[in-house]
């Protein structure tokens, strides 16, 4: 086997290559090459007596026609692709390159078993199915995906090359495959079957491919190397020049490149690669090539970009205005003007020919652009002379070609002459700043240049199609129809090799962890590459053999390099080896002298072995380790991201957008608009968007990523589904949740069912342990095979499957269930999952509640928020709990429906009410209420929340902020089941009201003991239109902080008392008034729903202060609500759960001696962050923009606008977006992405902590809060409103879109 | 028979059998957090964290998970060591293994282990052994304080690194969000007259 392992070897012996070959034998079939002998060493020659075959083919760049005998064959591994080369019968090796299309079918298997060694080898710990996925990804041009099936033909092949190499027979898969001694197995049913993950992962790896096919297609950016103007693997600067590069002479190889002269290690390292122009923002004139300062921020500027989206180019005004040749002064200033501006696109937009713009979509008018001056011509308006091939008669070279850039042509203008050599013009016209380095750039492109033309003139025999070599591996494809086509062969082959790049980046990417730790920063490579690319070599090949023998250590000593910042494991690990070391050390000294410090040997031999272990760590080994279930398939998007979507490129399309819409908006004509920023810019800013989305999902909506991804159904509701669900089970079901999660469902199920009296089986599947294991297996639901299950016409499955990315994985889920032919299915999946009634199974849907979910039905399990509460989920839009029934069964089952009224989601949300209040109302408010309340919509989500209390900060509510707040509170809390019970009357009332009158009165009591401290604070204000003065008190205490608070509650109540009980005492008979009357009595909830809401509503608006407070007085419907009592009613109900902020709150107002509370939510503003931390904290900003913003003037409209959301269904979210600055949408900031999240919030300590002690006794015999309550709040209190809080919210309110 | 002694060893080893040990977390990890992330496999009774003494407080923490029984340990241990198990939502794997008794600060004595301790004079036999020992254990600990500094130097190159990455990220991200909040993109779309481009 020859593994030629070092590079140098390769640049001179560059071998003969074949490309678009094929082996024939004498009868002229084809036959795979595979038949002939290997020749695995230089010393074992291979006896080429016997048969041999004939290739055929295209040898150096197609230059030439092949036709030779071949003996042997050998393959080469040490390259990025496994290299295969033919022995003639005169004894010279052939590369073998590109097969003939037809041919690649035929040697597809070979290819494969090739490409499996290559990469076990390299990885001999990767698994089965990590090899595939690399398979699938190296070999995609082939139809067929590989599979053993491809290395069953070759197994002697396998089993030979093991036996010579150490590595691969390390590699366990190679193990377990020689001595499985498999067959082929029928590919895809049995596949599915066997490894389902595979299966699943593939699908997502074509996706993603298909998705990054998209994106080449779309990304017009120039994927050329600026250097050589050749494809390839190419590394894209980061900044405005929006150019790439060839990062090391082997990408550029084909092209002469000289590419950036970075090795591979170094590329591998590059994080954001900035090229020097943009680093010191020193750009080349793409005029006169002279270098000036782009840097526009001192106004010192020499060079300006194009405003084009995809134009990278500088230019000095004056050249342009000389170039031009405008006829008068004037004009040419003003041109200048504008180039200065920013806002001038270059001649490259027009013409020169007929001075027209571009279209790209028809391909006559695409444009031709010249690489080496702002010269552009239409397809149709090229010259003659510039032309796709060479003329010889007519001394024309090449100096166009298609397919290099994104439907556009790539010229050298006449201007430029071709160099007989590089088939381009001479390569000069790359200036990076700083002349030192440049000197050794030009330096050492010279010396490339000439020891290439000295290459290619041996070997160049046939002097006029060597233009093609130009073009590089592109040109090896054109072979058969070399000259006039040879678009054809560019354009495909050239799409091939840039949608390497995303390939390769994502690779790089992925190694980024583990290499970091390797590179030392960088700055002389050039100096460096040889010796240390030499070291790494060697060392890596020591690694590998390594690699094998520290089995153990590996896998566990990746977490710490991977991780964040605390890589203790090496310290764990590394020791034992270092006390080998050292014991040897300490052994040769003297044993007498002290050696308190480390020496510099020491220290040495410490840092070659964390470099040791470092780099023992691979993407390979950490894959193995961790297996991706199909739940978590891995997105590839998120790779690509970094090195594909650059800042310069974003920079400029973003500006390029505006200024084409603000020319327009000036009257510009579209041509111009469109020259500044095509059409598809705007498509490509989303696709890129979406793709960041993904990538920063993380840190956008950190909490929400969770171990596993995991989201549980709350039990509450799970007992819910399994009270409307019994009907429907009968004697002898199995019931099946095929992601049990914590398996509460099946456990209450089987609770339920034997309660009634039927006896059922039970099957729960997760991926991981269960909490309860009753009847659990752990099995990935897609592996569960049809013996394992009842019948069908027995099974009710389902539940809440993860949901995956457009919910996929909720779909595949559903599939695999329906294999199973259940009779019912009971789901829990976004609503844009797949309708099984699309679907070819005959399901009927029996029913579907689309409101059941709503609100924190879900939780994450294994995450608490800020004080330790396991964390809630919202969803924006609630998955719908739907039943699904077998065609055969869903008349049956619609019976059942209807006879337990599930048909009508009303009836069935006011049963879930009767649950509730069965369940003695621990439940959450919106479980209650969503049947009806949809005019709560910030309850809705969490997302919507942050919606809007972004709405809310534009209408400058401090109140519902509040209310939201209370809504969000940890569910015991007292605000919580106040709103639910509002939902809950609100539903009796409705429709059950005879029978809830009795237990409404309680929950009245409770809603009414809030009125009235509502009531009684607002009251006065309200009555006496006291406003100005309230508005101002009351704004600037929201601005402070809490303690400002404290001293508005204060101020009011010193105000107040005495006024406001009148106030509640006159109101209230009018309430028992209105009791009976049960229609208004539902009009009335709404109000009071909002009256709760924003009780300070009323206080802003002067003018409607009389109506909102007589509503929300009305409401009141407890007849014993009379003077004192309504408070003593209160205690029961509402005081158990009190936070002891309201204590506090309460104490200072029984301290008044007024008798009444104040458990109003505007003066707990401190709440909301506190039980949902710094996540929530966007409470605070809103209250600082609220001062600062509009002020109370605007109140009463946007009180108005608000206002009917809560009435009416909810308004789409983003009705009052427009209303509010920019800043405030986007203000969430990025720095709670670390661990902040723990640690940003120091503790304080509790504003009152003697809360309780306060409290007035006999006025308020409360019992004590809630432990939990009371030793959250300190820990968690939030600091101040600070205007400046960086902490925003982490969904910020774009989640949505 | 056993002696108090041991029945409290045994009891004690019974423990240890139930718990799992778990490295490699955040030093803000606090013992609900901890507790919260490990109920969804059984039973938390216990977590005890394991101080740091060694280094800086931002080296991660190791934590004591006492389990109800062995199997949710048993549990605990595959998940976690199978697939990368985060806690509060930061991607930063854990490592979970089986407990030793050596882990736990409050292990009761080892029933027949005695533990003596004696003064030597410089001219014992024993006493050039006794400082050669110690001076090993010096320089291990130096050489543990070496690398220490070197992985959190390393440590912090990396978070820094990441740290801009996707900073620069979402500031492309705002940037393009920015756009079409602003309704410039669609506004332009709309004089493009693309279809299909998505009004917000």
């Amino acid at each position: 086997m020859t593994f030629v392992d070092d590079d140098e070897e390769e640049d001179f012996s560059v071998p003969q290559s074949a490309s678009n070959y094929y082996f024939e034998d004498d009868d002229k079939e084809p036959v795979s090459f595979a038949r002939l002998p290997i020749q695995w060493s230089v010393e074992e020659k291979v006896d080429g007596s016997g048969l041999g075959f004939y290739l055929r083919g295209r040898s150096d760049n197609g230059l030439l026609p092949l036709h030779k005998l071949v003996k042997a064959w050998r393959y080469d591994l040490s390259n990025f692709q496994p290299e295969i080369s033919v022995l003639t019968k005169d004894n010279i090796w052939i590369k073998l390159e590109e097969p003939r299309k037809s041919y690649g079918e035929l040697i597809r298997t070979v290819l494969v078993t090739l490409h499996s060694i290559q990469f076990l080898r390299r990885n001999p710990q990767a698994s089965e199915k990590a090899l595939w996925e690399k398979l699938t990804r190296s070999l995609r041009s082939y139809d067929v995906k590989p599979s053993q099936n491809d290395l069953v033909d070759h197994i002697g092949l396998i089993a030979e090359a093991a036996k010579r190499d150490r590595n691969l027979a390390n590699s366990k898969f190679i193990l377990a495959f020689l001595t499985k001694k498999p067959t082929k197995r029928r590919l895809p049913d049995e596949d599915n079957a066997k490894d389902d993950f595979i299966v699943g992962d593939e699908d997502t790896y074509v996706a993603s491919d298909e998705d990054e096919l998209d994106d080449e297609d779309d990304d017009f950016f120039e994927s050329v190397c600026a250097i050589c103007d050749n494809g390839g693997e190419i590394l894209c600067c980061e900044g405005s020049c929006l150019r790439s590069f060839h990062a090391t002479k082997k990408d550029g190889e084909d092209s002469l490149c000289d590419s950036l002269g970075f090795n591979k290690m170094q590329v591998e390292a590059i994080q954001k690669y900035f090229c020097p122009n943009c680093e010191h923002k020193i750009h080349q004139c793409f005029i006169c090539k002279n270098l000036g300062s782009s840097d526009n921020s001192s106004g010192a500027a020499e060079v300006f970009q194009c405003v084009s989206a995809t134009c990278g180019y500088f230019y000095h005004p004056h050249c342009v205005t000389r170039r031009l040749r405008l006829g008068n002064k004037e004009e040419s200033e003003a041109l200048e003007r504008q180039i200065i501006a920013g806002e001038y696109t270059c001649p490259l937009h027009k013409c020169s020919v007929c001075e027209n713009g571009e279209v790209k979509t028809d391909s006559n008018l695409q444009f031709a652009v010249c690489r080496r001056c702002p010269k552009s011509y239409h397809r149709k308006c090229l010259p003659r002379e510039i032309s796709f091939e060479d003329i010889e008669d007519e001394d024309i070279l090449t100096r166009a070609w298609d397919g290099l850039l994104h439907n556009r042509v790539l010229i050298y203008c006449q201007e430029h002459e071709i160099d007989e050599e590089l088939l381009t013009p001479v390569r000069d016209h790359v200036k990076f700043p700083f002349t030192e380095e440049q000197k050794v750039f030009v330096k050492e492109q010279r010396r490339i240049l000439e020891s290439h033309v000295g290459r290619d003139k041996a070997r160049l025999k046939v002097k006029d199609p060597a233009l093609q070599d130009t073009c590089g591996k592109a040109s090896k494809n054109s072979f058969r129809s070399s000259f006039p086509s040879s678009k054809d062969g560019f354009s495909t082959k050239k799409h091939g090799l840039v949608s390497s790049v995303p390939d390769h980046s994502r690779k790089r990417k992925d190694i980024d962890p583990s290499i970091k730790h390797k590179m030392v920063p960088q700055k002389s490579q050039k100096m460096m590459e040889d010796s240390r690319e030499a070291g790494k070599n060697k060392l890596g090949v020591k690694e590998a053999r390594d690699a094998g023998k520290s089995k153990i250590s590996l896998g566990e000593r990746l977490f710490s390099y991977t991780q964040e910042p605390n890589p203790v494991k090496p310290g764990r690990v590394i020791p034992v080896d270092s006390k080998h070391n050292k014991t040897d050390s300490i052994a040769s000294k003297e044993p007498g002298s002290e050696i308190p410090t480390l020496d510099n040997d020491s220290q040495r031999r410490l840092l070659a072995v964390m470099k040791k272990a470092t780099e023992e760590i691979t993407m390979g080994t950490i894959l193995k380790k961790f297996k991706i279930q199909s739940t978590m398939s891995t997105h590839s998007t998120r790779n690509v991201v970094d090195k594909t979507i650059t800042m310069g490129k974003v920079e400029g399309s973003v500006q390029a957008i505006r200024t084409a819409l603000k020319k327009l908006e000036e009257g510009g004509n579209i041509e111009d608009a469109k020259a500044v920023c095509e059409p598809e810019v705007l498509s490509q800013i989303l696709k890129w968007k979406d793709k960041l989305k993904v990538y920063l999902a993380p840190f956008l909506h950190g909490a929400r990523y969770t171990s596993f991804g995991r989201h549980f159904t709350n039990p509450e509701k799970l007992q819910q589904i399994v009270d409307r669900l019994h009907w429907y089970a009968d004697d002898g079901d199995m019931i099946v949740d095929f992601c049990c999660g914590s398996n509460d469902f099946s456990c209450l199920m089987n609770a339920k069912l034997e309660e009634t009296g039927k006896k059922c089986l039970y099957k729960n599947y997760d991926l991981f342990p269960a909490k309860n294991n009753f009847n659990f297996e752990r099995k990935d639901w897609m592996t569960v095979s049809k013996d394992e299950l009842e019948p069908g016409s027995k099974l009710i499955m389902g539940l809440n499957p993860p949901f995956g990315v457009n919910a996929s994985l909720a779909n595949k889920f559903i599939t695999k269930a329906l294999e199973f032919r259940p009779k019912i299915l009971i789901l829990i999946v976004p609503p844009e999952t797949e309708r099984l009634d699309k679907k070819k199974s005959s399901y009927v849907l029996i029913w579907e509640d689309k409101t059941f979910l709503s609100g924190n039905s879900f939780y994450l399990p294994g995450s608490v928020n800020e004080e330790d509460k396991q964390l809630e989920d919202w969803n924006l839009v609630p998955p719908p709990l739907s039943l699904w029934s077998r065609s055969d069964f869903a008349a049956k089952h619609k019976k059942i429906a209807e006879k337990h009224c599930h048909l009508s989601r009303d009836v069935g949300s006011s049963k879930l009410k009767i649950v509730e209040e069965e369940a003695n109302a621990s439940l959450h408010p919106l479980g209650a209420s969503d049947g009806m309340c949809d005019d709560i919509p910030m309850e809705k989500d969490e997302l919507e929340v942050a919606e809007c209390v972004n709405k809310i900060l534009v209408s400058e509510k401090i109140d519902t902020v509040e209310t939201v707040a209370r809504v969000h509170q940890s569910d015991h809390l007292s605000r919580r089941s106040q709103l639910k019970k509002e939902g809950k009357t609100k539903d009796y009332s409705g429709r059950k009201l005879g029978k809830s009158m009795d237990s409404n009165n309680v929950d009245w009591k409770s809603n009414d003991m809030e009125e009235d401290q509502g009531e009684l604070s607002r009251a006065p204000e309200s009555i006496k239109v006291k406003i100005p003065e309230m508005t101002s008190d009351w704004q600037s205490p929201v601005r402070s902080s809490p303690d400002d608070i404290y001293a508005v509650c204060t101020s009011i109540s010193t105000t107040t008392p005495q006024r406001s009980h009148e106030a509640v005492e006159a109101s209230l008979p009018a309430i028992t008034r209105t009791k009976s009357n049960l229609g208004k009595n539902i009009r009335e909830h709404g109000c009071k729903v909002q009256g709760t809401g924003k009780p300070e509503v009323s206080r802003d608006r002067p003018s409607s202060v009389r109506t909102s407070r007589e509503d929300i007085y009305t409401v009141r419907p407890s007849p014993e609500n009379t003077g004192q009592k309504p408070f003593e009613a209160f205690e029961p109900s509402y005081g158990a759960s009190l936070s002891h902020f309201d204590d506090g709150l309460a104490a200072k107002y029984g301290g008044f001696g007024g008798g009444y509370r104040m458990p109003d939510p505007p003066f707990l503003p401190d709440q909301f962050p506190l039980r949902n931390g710094p996540n929530e904290m966007f409470d605070f900003r809103g209250y600082s923009d609220l001062d600062r913003g509009i002020g109370q003037r605007e109140y009463p409209q946007q009180y108005g606008g608000h206002l009917d959301p809560m009435l009416a269904p909810p308004p789409p979210p983003n009705l009052m977006d427009n209303a509010f600055p920019l800043q405030q949408r986007y203000a969430p900031h990025f720095d709670q992405m670390n661990y902040q999240r723990m640690s940003s919030f120091p503790p304080q300590p509790p504003l009152q902590p003697s809360g309780h002690n306060l409290l007035n006794p006999h006025d308020f015999p409360l019992p004590p809060p809630p432990p939990s309550d009371f030793e959250m709040s300190p820990r968690g209190f939030a600091p101040g409103p600070n205007p400046n809080y960086p902490y925003m919210s982490r969904s910020g309110g774009w989640i949505n879109d | 028979m056993a002696t108090p002694e041991e029945v409290a060893y045994e009891k004690f080893l019974e423990r240890v059998r139930r718990t799992v040990y778990v490295d490699e977390l955040t030093p803000l990890a606090t013992a609900p957090v901890i507790s919260s992330a490990f109920n969804q496999f059984g039973t938390v009774k216990k977590v005890s964290f394991i101080p740091n003494y060694l280094g800086p407080k931002e080296l991660p923490m190791g934590v004591l998970v006492e389990m109800e029984n062995e199997e949710m340990t048993q549990a605990v241990i595959s998940t976690v060591s199978q697939l990368p198990f985060m806690v509060a939502g930061m991607p930063r794997p854990v490592r979970a293994c089986a407990a030793e008794p050596n882990m736990f600060v409050d292990k009761p004595k080892k029933p027949g282990r005695t533990v003596r301790f004696r003064w030597i004079k410089p001219n014992d036999p024993d006493f050039d052994k006794a400082r050669r020992v110690k001076r090993l254990a010096r320089k291990h600990s130096a050489e543990n304080s070496f690398m220490l500094k070197k992985q959190l130097e390393e440590a912090e190159k990396l978070s820094k690194q990441q740290a801009e990455t996707a900073v620069t990220h979402h500031k492309k991200f705002e940037m393009m969000d920015k756009l079409l909040y602003d309704g410039v993109a669609q506004k332009l779309a709309g004089r493009y007259d693309l279809k299909g481009f998505p009004y917000r």
